[in-house]
Parts: structure tokens; sequence; C-alpha cells
């Protein structure tokens, strides 16, 4: 079975990672292609920040809860292994921080340690008066996505810069199966006007010594509106843009003084902190992320395209549940193909 | 008496931090800080300086309580202001783990940290050989950073220092009216006192920025200690051990048990060996004492022997010290009335 997964993003790839592991072994051939025309480090992937941490409401469509916590879940059980620093992947504290008293999030009890912040704790932030205190999850999407390289290259997985315009032109060529992981990006191969960009845009600092996250949250704004700061491996992550319908991906100076005057007003410690870089991206903004297979009439074939993409602001946060997903998936079209070497009921 | 001269002698944590609480108590006052050894040589230097206060067997419980919650009050006021990197001071959280249920489950110290509470199930999975621990919030004071600090609030307020070797507090008689002696081991010979002893730790700083979190195993043997620009392992606490010297041995141990709680850490790179000596004592020793030699009479206000509490008690102790400097000052300015014969 010939497999072409089109996007480099952590979507892509895990996607790509996730049915070689599954289905490799099981079959005649298999044979995993990425096509894409942005890889690693110029994906959106690569300037999240990389907090496991979904939105605070439930998501409409319920799967989705069950995707974050089995991706909470895999990522857990990396840590441990002396491989994690290598994915990017290592454990982290924080606090979320309230004007007024809200309900507990619905993964409260998928992260570690889930408490309502005390009153000392929230003495260290005087414009706020509610908030938790949980331990989570760092993925940084830069090593990630070259880790997750790494373990595909390992596989034999190929790599194509390409500008793919349509699924036909790849059902065409190519694929019995497209895994359409194209982001932010997916409209321009069919139009979706559920998907929209929210442009997001961050400032990496030098700051070695702030080692718990913090995220406010003003509910009059909406998400990712509020200062928020994540530290990463090396650096720490300042942000608080979210521009739905925004397209331009230079660095805007108005969000640069938005983002830093947040940011120092929460955490005065960062005055003197050394701007590492500043970068622009893309959420893939949709009230549910699209997963779902699709039947492409080519010439005489049918070719399957499995959607993937709409992940928002929690691309990372989701992106192991939704490769599982894909993967059941594919594992349905094998069967209906006849092409599993063993049936499951030998097992 | 006009200008009261003072000399404290050491310049590790306690000697700095008990200048700086004496300039700023006492009026009209001198203040020269003498040592040998200097920020980065010291003690103070080699500690991680991590807030989690021992106990000392011959000190009243409330009255460490006390000294901890000042010096943590002190530093958290430090690590939310403007000054924190440079004074070396931040926010850490992560776990004390024990491999059996501890006597004491909630310390003295519990509501001095932030977010005090016991491990959930879910978070001890993560440490197979431990079935008790305890998750709190505290700081992290850095030597490094922290004394240079100190030594900058200190001259901005008129303070001196020297280096300087001093053999015998006498030495100090005649330039200076009250000694405060912060020398730690050194009392052995200064002050005559053999109940201080060296409890040798051994460490190492690593490069790991991906460890956020700190990890202490509750018997204080194994420890692994997140800081701005590295992280420290360890250690060691070896009673009567006075070699300085970083043993290949020990290290490979130390790397090996911090791998054990957090395998991650078999990517640490460009590893540092250190050795401090604990200066170790049943209590810490703060009081007066008035030499007496013919009809020479030197106040000595005694400040040391903090073994492995050094950086979590020192604003508590330094602060009391300074008053028990003030009361001395006091004295020396009150005219001693004639005796009527």
């Amino acid at each position: 079975m010939r497999v072409v997964v089109i996007g480099a993003g952590v979507i892509g790839l895990s996607t790509a990672l996730c049915i070689h592991e599954r289905y490799h072994s099981v079959l005649q051939s298999l044979d995993v292609k990425v096509y894409a025309e942005r890889f690693t480090p110029l994906t959106n992937t690569d300037v999240a920040a990389g907090l496991w941490q979904p939105y605070l409401s439930k998501p409409s469509n319920p799967q989705e809860a069950r995707w974050n916590q089995q991706t909470f879940n895999y990522l857990l059980s990396h840590i441990g292994s002396p491989n994690a620093a290598d994915m990017g992947l290592a454990p982290v504290s924080g606090y979320n921080l309230f004007r007024e008293a809200v309900p507990d999030p619905y993964w409260k009890d998928v992260v570690l340690g889930f408490r309502k912040l005390t009153p000392r704790e929230l003495d260290m932030f005087p414009d706020y008066s509610y908030g938790w205190f949980n331990t989570s999850l760092i993925l940084e999407g830069r090593k990630y996505l070259q880790w997750l390289t790494e373990r595909l290259t390992e596989r034999g997985v190929k790599f194509l810069l390409r500008k793919v315009e349509s699924f036909e032109e790849v059902a065409r060529g190519d694929a019995d199966v497209i895994i359409n992981c194209t982001g932010v990006w997916a409209g321009a191969l069919q139009p979706d006007p559920l998907l929209q960009p929210g442009r997001g845009q961050i400032i990496k600092v030098d700051a070695p010594w702030m080692k718990h996250f913090i995220i406010t949250h003003d509910p009059e704004r909406g998400i990712y509106k509020s200062p928020y700061i994540i530290p990463g491996i090396q650096a720490v992550t300042l942000g608080g843009i979210f521009q739905l319908g925004n397209w331009s991906e230079t660095n805007n100076i108005q969000d640069h003084n938005t983002i830093w005057e947040g940011c120092c007003r929460l955490e005065p410690t960062l005055k003197d902190a050394k701007i590492v870089s500043e970068c622009t991206g893309f959420r893939p903004v949709r009230p549910q992320v699209r997963l779902e297979r699709e039947q492409l009439h080519v010439g005489s074939s049918n070719t399957e395209v499995i959607h993937n993409y709409g992940h928002g602001g929690y691309g990372l946060t989701i992106h192991w549940g939704c490769a599982l997903e894909v993967a059941k998936i594919c594992g349905k079209i094998l069967e209906e193909r006849n092409l599993l070497r063993m049936p499951t009921s030998h097992l | 008496m006009g200008t009261v001269r003072i000399a404290t002698v050491g310049a590790g944590v306690m000697g700095l931090s008990t200048a700086v609480c004496i300039s700023k108590l006492v009026p009209r006052c001198s203040i020269t800080v003498i040592s040998e050894q200097f920020t980065p040589e010291t003690t103070s230097d080699v500690a991680a300086g991590m807030l989690i206060p021992p106990v000392y067997p011959d000190t009243p419980i409330h009255k460490q309580k006390q000294w901890f919650k000042e010096t943590f009050d002190h530093l958290f006021a430090i690590a939310n202001s403007a000054e924190a990197e440079d004074a070396g001071v931040l926010l850490v959280s992560g776990w004390q783990i024990f491999r059996s249920i501890p006597t004491e489950e909630v310390p003295f110290w519990a509501d001095v940290v932030l977010g005090f509470r016991k491990m959930t199930e879910d978070e001890l999975k993560k440490f197979p050989q431990h079935v008790f621990g305890q998750a709190f919030t505290t700081l992290k004071c850095e030597g490094p950073a922290y004394l240079p600090w100190l030594e900058k609030r200190l001259k901005g307020s008129g303070g001196l220092i020297l280096t300087r070797r001093i053999e015998d507090l006498w030495e100090l008689h005649q330039s200076f009216d009250i000694v405060v002696n912060c020398s730690g081991l050194g009392s052995r010979q200064l002050a005559g006192d053999l109940k201080i002893f060296p409890v040798r730790g051994q460490v190492l700083k690593v490069q790991a920025p991906w460890v956020k979190h700190f990890i202490r195993d509750g018997s204080g043997l194994t420890y692994i200690y997140p800081g701005i620009s590295n992280v420290t392992l360890g250690g060691t606490r070896q009673k009567g051990d006075w070699n300085l010297s970083p043993d290949a041995e020990i290290s490979k141990g130390i790397l090996s048990r911090c791998c054990a709680l957090e395998p991650s850490l078999h990517g640490a790179c460009d590893i540092r060996e250190k050795v401090g000596l604990r200066p170790s004592r049943p209590g810490v020793r703060l009081e007066k004492e008035l030499l007496a030699q013919g009809s020479r009479r030197l106040p000595v206000v005694h400040h040391y022997g903090h073994g492995s509490g050094g950086i979590a008690m020192h604003w508590g102790t330094a602060l009391e010290a300074a008053r028990l400097v003030s009361e001395c000052a006091q004295a020396l300015r009150t005219p001693v009335p004639k005796s009527k014969l």
C-alpha cells in the first residue's frame, strides 16, 4: 500500500510515524512518503511554545477530549526514558490565572497534581484573584519535529519538498491513501469555510530562572489573547496574540509591545531578559478538528483521503490521539481491500 | 562613643548578610567584612541553596521555623522583583520522595513553603522505588550571584571589605569595638569551639536545562536541584571529612543515583565537580560573648554553625545576630555608672 502524507508539521509527521509503526510489519509492502512545502523549522509547529494544555471549555466533539488524554498519556509514558529530552519533552509545572473563580477544566485529572492556588501564591500576581497549579508537559515543536524526522528516516520514509496543487495529482501518481495534514492551508486543496488562521506572534527570551509556565485568562478577550509565559528547554516563550483571519506572516511591532508589556507586568523579573528571537505563526482554527475519510474518484480507481487538520492552538496537545484515529481508519481501509497479512482474529 | 566600629569575620552568606542587617539596624556604625575567602571560593558558593531546611536537634523548633520563615519571606520578595536575576533567587517546584513512610509526614516548614501537599498516586508512579512524597514550591538562592549582590548592598551603605586571614580574634581589638564571628568551620580555631565539625558534601553541577523540577530523596543523600544556569546533583554527607578535593568514584555514584531518579540526566553534559564542607553543629551558635584578656575587653557576637541549613536560615539568623550586635553597641554607648563608694 502506498500512503502519502501531505504536510510536515506535528500532525503530518506523527501521523506518518503512527501508521508506519502499526502497519509496516503486517503488510506485504507499505510505502509511506511525506510531501510538504514547508519542513521544520519553517512550520507552524516550530512556532508553538509546546505546552500540553487543551482549551478550558469542553470541545464540541467529545472525541477530542479523549484524543487529548491519549496524547498526554502517550507522552507521559516517555518520561523516564533517557530520550525524553531528545524528543523535546519534559515535565513542567505552573500557573493558570483568572480574575474571578471559574469551574475546574475537564482535563484536571489528566494533568498531574491539579489544585487551586493558595492565597500566598496569588499574592505573586496582583492582577489576578483565582487560579490553578498543576504539572503538565512541554513538547517543544522544533525538537519534536526533528525527532520525528529521525524516526521516520530510520524507517525508510521518504520526504519530498513539493507544493501539492490537488489531491488528484497525488492520487494519479503515487498514492492509495492520502493523509491530508495541511493545517491552516487546507483550504488551498479543498475549500473549507470553517477553517481560519488564528495568527499568533511570540517572543523567545533568555530567562533560565523561569521554571514555571504562567498563563493568564481573560474570558472577555478570549483564548491566547491574554499574556502567557512558557519555559522551553532553552528559551522562554512569551505570547498573548490571537488574531482570527489575519494572514500576515511578518512580526508586528504593536503585537510585540502588547506581548512585552503584558508579560513584564505579569513577571517583573523579565524586564532585563535578552530577546533571542521573535516569530509569527498561524493556528489552524476550526470549530472542531476535521478528522474523517473521503473517497476520491480519480479516473477509474478510488483513492482514499483521510483529513486530519484544524487543530487550532492545541495541535501538540492532541496530535497523538488524532494520529491513532487516522491509523484506525487506515486499518478499516486495509480490511476493506483485504490487504492485511494477518486477520486480527488469529492473534 | 561616636561611630561604633564593627568587624565581621567571614564573607560567606552569614558574614555578608549579617553585615547588611547590621548596616540597617545599628545607627552610627562602620562595618568591615574581613575574610580569607570571598565568592566564588566560599562554602556558600558550592551549596545549591535550596530552601528545604534541616532540623537542628539543639535549637527549639519554633525558633527554626521563625528563622526559616524570615529567610523565605525575604527571598520571596526578591524572587518576585526585578532584582531576581541579579540576586540569583528563583522559585522552583518539585518533589521530596521517601522509600518508606516518614514518621513526620508534614514537616515544621510545610506552611512556609508554597502549596505544600502530599503527592498523588499518579505522581508517585514516576518513582517506583518510593512510596510517599511531598510536593511543594520553594526558593533557590544561588551563592555565586547572591553573595556579590549582598556585597554590592553592603558597599552601597558604606561597608568595607578586607581580604585577610585572621588567626586570633584579638587581632581585631585595636581597630574594632565589636567583632561578629561568621567564620563557620574557622571557629574551631577562632573560638576554640570543638562542637563544630565538617560534613563534607560533594556535588556535580551539570547542564540539563530541560529539568524544571527539584527531586530530593527524603534521606537527603540524593537530590537534583535545577538552578539558573546549571543543575546541582548530589550528594554526600561525610562527617569529619576535611578533604576538599573531588573524588571520581563519588562523582560516578552521584550521577548514577540521580539518573535512577531522573533518567533524562543521562544526557547531561559539562559536568563539574565541587566540594563544600558544611559547618555542622548540633545547634546554630548565635550568642554574645565578652572576651577578656587582662584589662582588655572585646565584645563578640557568634553567628555560625548552620550545617546544611545555611542558605535556608541565613536571613533569620542574621537579623538576630544584628539585634545582638545592636545590644552590644548600646552597651558601649551607655556610660557605665561609677560605683558609689
